[in-house]
């Protein structure tokens, strides 16, 4: 059995993004209402600084509702929760071993040091709910030619449609030789005979 | 050593009849916790590559687990996220949604896969096809999860809760290695691993100031939320700012 290699890449600072996207109360200007309701989004890229970073939220609520004299406590209610998605180590070595040896290598191909996603994910909970190790790959589906034509006029954050656009769409080949093939060699890594 | 390599690309299914299959995902997206059909042409496409599949439904909803038993050796699960998003497609492709769905809160949606999941899905169906066909050149089990509600960040929990890996549930057996993969918006024919961090962590909440309301020209009979909410927005600008190691 393999337990996860908890040797975790983080980086020696922090990270940590707390955003208020909504702020609804009121409608008539002589009326003042019952209930302001705020919509909070938060980034963590570690645990402890995710727990602080909830709690110190918390803390704040309470104290800016005592200090308005609000007639009860606030209301908290979580909408979403994602993991923080830690690749294991010695799973992501052997696969950058497979990889490297079925894709191109170079930033066009089989790329071993993949930036980090913006974005957040509950696949690890497959793997962390019977504490077992996991590893998560990336692969392009931006059109080569849109690509090299941004890359080119340097507007690679402009002009490429990202995913939860209205105009992602990727392109069909060789997206899908690509993240089929790394289905199959990600599990061959490990079965193969 | 066996070479995994020529192994793969020897069994590469016939990719067209996986493009198909790609267009009518695209076309069809259904929204989280909705996956309904979604679900079901995974399980028959799954049918018609093999009849060796274990096929597990209704895991945490719309969810499957397809288990392939080959021989002894580690078990390796796979897995691929199918719901879709409430977004108006306005790519202009011949495959483009135009669906609509009612989304949990009884409000009627434009429907999207914006974030891949069709892609996700496809391959995955493709490689259990591959990796069927090549089971002369490996040994162990193979486990297929395509998971529903990633959006919402409850499918996966959900999967575990219905007792995915629970012997008197699902019986799925236990995983040695989990993986699985997203499509990004880097050039196609990138394929990236990273070791350690490789996304971050998401809270979302939502916070209720009670106040209590009534005439604007009496702040004396009242308890103003707006000022509270005003004052929490600022202050809380001051935990990154001033909490967090920079």
């Amino acid at each position: 059995m393999h337990k996860p290699t908890n040797t975790t890449t983080l980086p020696s600072y922090d990270t940590a993004v707390v955003t208020c996207a909504s702020i609804q109360a009121g409608d008539a200007e002589n009326v003042v209402i019952d209930d302001a309701r705020l919509a909070i989004d938060v980034r963590t890229t570690n645990p402890t600084t995710r727990a602080k970073t909830l709690a110190s939220i918390k803390r704040i609520v309470a104290a800016e509702a005592l200090a308005g004299n609000a007639v009860k406590d606030p209301t908290f209610q979580t909408t979403r929760a994602f993991p923080l998605t830690v690749n294991d180590h010695a799973l992501t070595e052997k696969l950058e071993e497979s990889f490297g040896s079925h894709f191109p290598k170079g930033k066009d191909g089989y790329v071993a040091d993949v930036s980090q996603l913006a974005g957040s994910e509950d696949f690890s909970i497959l793997a962390s709910a019977v504490d077992r190790p996991y590893s998560f790959f990336v692969y392009g589906g931006t059109a080569p030619e849109k690509w090299d034509k941004a890359e080119a006029e340097g507007r690679l954050m402009e002009d490429l449609p990202v995913n939860h656009s209205g105009l992602f769409a990727p392109v069909i080949h060789p997206t899908l030789q690509t993240g089929l093939d790394g289905y199959v060699v990600a599990a061959l890594t490990w079965l193969a005979k | 050593m066996p070479n995994i390599s020529d192994i793969a690309t020897k069994h590469r299914p016939d990719l067209s009849k996986y493009e198909d299959l790609y267009k009518h995902f695209h076309a069809n997206p259904e929204l989280s916790n909705q996956e309904k059909e979604t679900s079901a042409r995974c399980v028959s496409e799954l049918k018609s590559i093999s009849s060796d599949f274990e096929i597990k439904t209704g895991v945490g909803g719309y969810g499957v687990a397809a288990i392939l038993r080959n021989g002894s050796g580690k078990t390796v699960l796979l897995r691929a996220d199918f719901d879709a998003l409430p977004i108006e497609e306005r790519t202009g492709l011949p495959y483009a949604s135009k669906k609509r769905m009612t989304d949990a809160d009884g409000v009627d949606k434009p429907v999207m896969h914006a974030c891949g999941h069709d892609m996700h899905i496809s391959c995955m169906l493709g490689a259990a096809e591959a990796l069927y066909a090549a089971r002369e050149s490996w040994s162990g089990t193979l486990i297929f999860a395509f998971q529903p509600a990633e959006e919402r960040g409850t499918g996966a929990q959900a999967m575990i809760d219905d007792g995915l890996y629970d012997p008197k549930r699902h019986n799925v057996p236990i995983p040695d290695i989990v993986l699985g993969a997203h499509v990004m918006p880097h050039r196609a024919g990138v394929i990236g691993t990273r070791r350690g961090l490789i996304m971050s962590a998401a809270d979302s909440m939502r916070v209720t100031l009670h106040g209590r309301g009534g005439h604007a020209s009496m702040p004396h009979r009242l308890v103003d939320p707006v000022i509270m909410a005003a004052s929490t927005v600022m202050r809380l600008q001051t935990i990154v700012s001033r909490e967090v190691d920079p």
